[in-house]
């Protein structure tokens, strides 16, 4: 007999459900005492028959046991046997069944908790992260605007119709000394402080243009004005010189020139 | 430890308590398989009370008559689950259970198989619930020959297929339902675990 087709051929399903006709079934159980991979088998769909079984159960009444166990009882009460202290490890058939939503609703919750709480560590990283970002975008954007204006800065200092103006300490102030940029073509001129130390308490340093009638006020330079800004001033068309004066606080209409600073001719 | 052996460790628990008529013996029976085999009278007493009350009847016959179960020939359930289709069967033949039926459904088992495809009388949940996952085909045959009482030539003829293929079909609906069920009997170890951690 070919054994897997007699066990594939599905008649051993009918056996277990008691589909055979009498004659079939015990030929059967005669092939099952004879082969054990068929007793095996015949166990096997058993033992699916019996989980579906157990898997579907329905809550039974437990009247049902009490009436039961009254009845079991009327009819014999051994004595306490060794077994009874043995207490079987397995949950009750039904309610055990009955616990699987509860399970499985119970592990959704936390699933669902975990996730609420990653997602709000992770939103919290996110906003963290755009913060950062935000910054640094500004950051990056000032920079820029700090390269473009000194570009521009550098091509307007060597635009070679910029005259570069060194205006030498006087003997006044020996080594104090600034430099103007000044172009008559793109009507600019830049000034930059080289080596003016900060003015005495109550003085601040006066900026002036000097054409043919005389000195034009350009404004006082900033108490706190670092030595490596360049500034651009007002321009004025014709100058023959720029000259610095130390004046009191605010400036005057007219410079002090026995207060001179620094002074520079424009070249030719 | 493995679905099996749970499912073997339980039979042999109780088979040994009721084999000394321990009253804790009942208990468990009750417990482990009293739902089992609601499952099995359910399909064919719908109504709950009634099947209950088999039930009842089974579990004592159980009970009585335990020496008359042959542990070589099948498992403990696949026995029980025979007595308690035989005796719902004998309860759809009673006279006292047709005329109560009749009173309020009238012919109750001819409207019953007619609807088995569309809508079985199946009707507990956790039973379709697990049918449910079956292909339609192998669903059919579950239900006919295990649930109900569909002799082989009968389930060939009301699915219309050939006596043969009935063999066959049989054979693959268990083996999907096996397939089913490794998942539900993982689970089924997975809560008895529990069960004993606190139980213990």
């Amino acid at each position: 007999m070919d054994i897997k087709q007699y066990i594939t051929s599905g008649i051993l399903e009918l056996y277990v459900l008691e589909r055979l006709e009498p004659a079939e079934m015990r030929e059967v159980e005669a092939n099952a005492l004879q082969h054990p991979e068929i007793r095996s088998e015949i166990d096997q769909i058993e033992q699916v028959l019996e989980a579906f079984a157990i898997a579907a159960a329905p809550e039974v009444s437990p009247e049902i046991l009490d009436r039961l166990l009254k009845e079991a009882k009327g009819k014999k009460a051994p004595a306490s046997t060794p077994e009874r202290t043995a207490d079987v490890p397995t949950p009750a058939t039904s309610s055990s069944f009955a616990w699987i939503p509860w399970l499985l609703a119970i592990a959704a919750l936390a699933a669902l908790l975990y996730a609420y709480t990653q997602l709000g560590n992770r939103t919290e990283e996110l906003q963290d992260v755009q913060g950062r970002l935000e910054i640094l975008q500004k950051d990056c954007d000032e920079n820029q605007e700090v390269i473009r204006a000194a570009q521009q800065r550098l091509n307007e200092v060597t635009n070679p119709a910029t005259q570069g103006i060194i205006l030498a300490g006087t003997d006044n102030a020996p080594d104090k000394q600034a430099i103007v940029f000044y172009n008559q073509a793109t009507n600019k001129t830049l000034f930059k402080a080289v080596n003016l130390p900060p003015p005495p308490a109550g003085k601040q340093y006066q900026l002036w243009a000097i054409d043919a009638d005389g000195p034009k006020d350009l404004g006082v330079l900033a108490l706190d004005l670092e030595g490596n800004v360049v500034l651009e001033v007002n321009y004025l068309p014709a100058v023959a010189a720029f000259a610095i004066t130390l004046e009191d606080e605010g400036g005057k209409p007219a410079p002090d020139l026995s207060t001179l600073q620094v002074y520079g001719d424009v070249a030719g | 430890m493995s679905a099996t052996n749970q499912l073997n460790e339980r039979q042999d628990i109780v088979l040994r308590l009721i084999r000394a008529q321990d009253e804790e013996g009942m208990r468990q029976l009750f417990n482990h398989y009293g739902g089992a085999l609601m499952t099995i009278l359910q399909p064919i007493l719908p109504q709950k009370e009634v099947a209950e009350e088999v039930l009842h009847d089974v579990l004592m016959k159980v009970w009585n008559n335990i020496e008359s179960y042959d542990a070589s020939k099948s498992r403990f359930f696949t026995w029980m689950a025979r007595i308690a289709r035989n005796a719902a069967i004998d309860k759809t033949r009673s006279k006292n259970y047709r005329k109560n039926r009749k009173t309020d459904e009238i012919d109750d088992s001819v409207s019953r198989r007619r609807e088995l495809s569309q809508t079985p009388s199946i009707d507990h949940i956790g039973i379709t619930a697990i049918l449910d996952k079956l292909d339609a085909s192998h669903r059919a045959i579950i239900e006919l020959l295990y649930l109900q009482d569909y002799t082989q030539s009968e389930a060939a003829k009301k699915l219309e297929l050939p006596l043969g293929t009935v063999k066959t079909r049989s054979r693959r609906a268990i083996m999907q339902l096996r397939e089913l069920l490794k998942h539900e009997m993982g689970w089924l170890l997975i809560i008895s675990l529990l069960y004993n951690l606190f139980h213990t």
